[in-house]
């Protein structure tokens, strides 16, 4: 997808002529006050005015590969959805105020305490920029680093950030501008009576282009808040009311992001695991089998505890029913704070070897 | 003399803006990001607001880890 917009092929190379298009490969000197995105992505798009209103985003991922996610036919609707935008601009321009986001903890990436030491914000000429250009995930890891520092557990929107459109029950076709593809049966969404073929118009007053901007207003949605749709259902315009419940955030997914890497630092010492799947074992019994151990720095921190490769944990932190990587690391994140050591029980070689894991 | 300062520094400003430009096109050859449309503008947010301020065209900016 990135080759074909960045080669401008058809049928986007018209359209793109009605822009300024930038291409910008590292995250140094990024300001943080006004590219706010799902930071995980490997490529993300903002369509703005040159007075920095943003008229909406671009980019989706849910899983490892992301293709899924996107499409030149959903960038290409994106698009003209944005010239019609910015045709009625600035008549229009208030109904943009909530695509900016809140002050960021950084003005930029290299600002961070975790990265100051290593980054500029300008690439020296002649550096090698594997070494010295930043990744968007970095802001992420930052973000996260900065507020487990004040020693409390992890705030659920860093923690399930840029919810995907289905955490409330609506799965968006990636090939067209903002329109439902399924609505999942007694979802959130489904209470609110959104419908297959809906194509969202606004959210909470903002126009909705893509997939990503459904995600932005997600993103800034508390628990228990009412949001504001109006969706083009046919040749009508239907007014909708999203009530979100507690812990919606959680209907998400986080394991596939690279900024995951991280928190099995922070969670698991460094482990990355994946269910056992033992035979003659029950299905309903925590089983994860140890597939990496970190080896370096405080990614070590496991191996110094004494965790070893194809170690198969059976009991973590007083949990021992079925569990995967994702729900361990969720549960210290949630429930503990740097500094705590949790006991846990591995099976090692048809032994039972008890191991004290801290957290970070 | 005033006109000579400002001859001075315009040229100044060319020859840094020209000196930016020399570097994106180096990142983009060490990065080996060839298959980019000359359309794009590479790696100079600036240089698109200031195209975007001139033409009254919105801006499209695409974020891409390229390493």
């Amino acid at each position: 997808m990135d080759e074909q917009v960045a080669r401008r092929e058809a049928p986007l190379g018209t359209i793109l002529d009605q822009f300024v298009c930038v291409r910008m490969i590292q995250a140094n000197g990024m300001d943080l006050s006004l590219f706010q995105f799902d930071y995980d992505l490997t490529w993300a798009v903002f369509f703005l005015h040159a007075d920095r209103t943003i008229y909406g985003r671009y980019g989706t991922r849910s899983d490892e590969g992301g293709s899924k996610d996107v499409s030149l036919e959903g960038f290409r609707q994106a698009a003209l959805g944005v010239l019609e935008l910015h045709r009625g601009y600035p008549a229009n321009k208030a109904a943009f105020a909530g695509k900016q986001g809140p002050p960021p903890q950084f003005a930029a990436p290299e600002d961070s305490p975790l990265f100051s030491a290593r980054y500029q914000a300008k690439l020296k000429p002649g550096s090698n920029p594997r070494q010295t250009c930043m990744h968007c995930h970095m802001v992420r890891v930052a973000e996260r680093v900065a507020f487990r520092a004040g020693n409390k557990p992890l705030d659920e929107g860093l923690l399930w950030p840029y919810p995907l459109p289905d955490a409330v029950g609506l799965v968006l076709d990636s090939r067209e501008k903002a329109t439902i593809k399924e609505v999942g049966p007694n979802s959130l969404a489904a209470r609110a009576g959104f419908k297959a073929r809906d194509q969202i118009l606004r959210l909470e007053g903002q126009p909705i282009v893509s997939i990503a901007d459904v995600q932005w207003v997600l993103q800034h949605a508390k628990d228990n808040k009412s949001l504001r749709a109006e969706v083009q259902r046919g040749d009508k315009v239907v007014s909708l009311t999203l009530n979100l419940t507690p812990s919606w955030r959680r209907n998400s997914e986080y394991s596939w992001r690279t900024s995951t890497w991280d928190l099995r630092r922070i969670a698991l010492g460094g482990l990355k695991l994946q269910e056992a799947a033992r035979a003659g074992v029950p299905r309903e019994l925590l089983e994860l089998r140890v597939e990496h151990v970190g080896q370096y720095g405080d990614h070590a921190v496991a191996k110094k505890a004494g965790f070893e490769r194809n170690d198969v944990i059976v009991s973590f932190d007083g949990l021992d029913r079925h569990a995967s990587e994702y729900d361990l690391i969720t549960h210290v994140l949630m429930k503990r704070k740097p500094g705590d050591k949790m006991d846990v029980t591995v099976l090692r070689k048809d032994r039972r070897v008890q191991l004290v894991l801290p957290v970070q | 003399m005033q006109r000579a300062c400002s001859l001075a520094l315009t040229a100044l400003l060319a020859l840094l803006m020209g000196s930016e430009q020399q570097d994106n096109a180096a990142l983009q050859k060490s990065l080996k990001d060839d298959a980019v449309h000359e359309a794009w503008i590479y790696n100079d947010l600036d240089e698109g607001f200031a195209q975007a301020r001139k033409t009254g065209k919105p801006l499209l900016v695409v974020f891409r880890c390229v390493t």
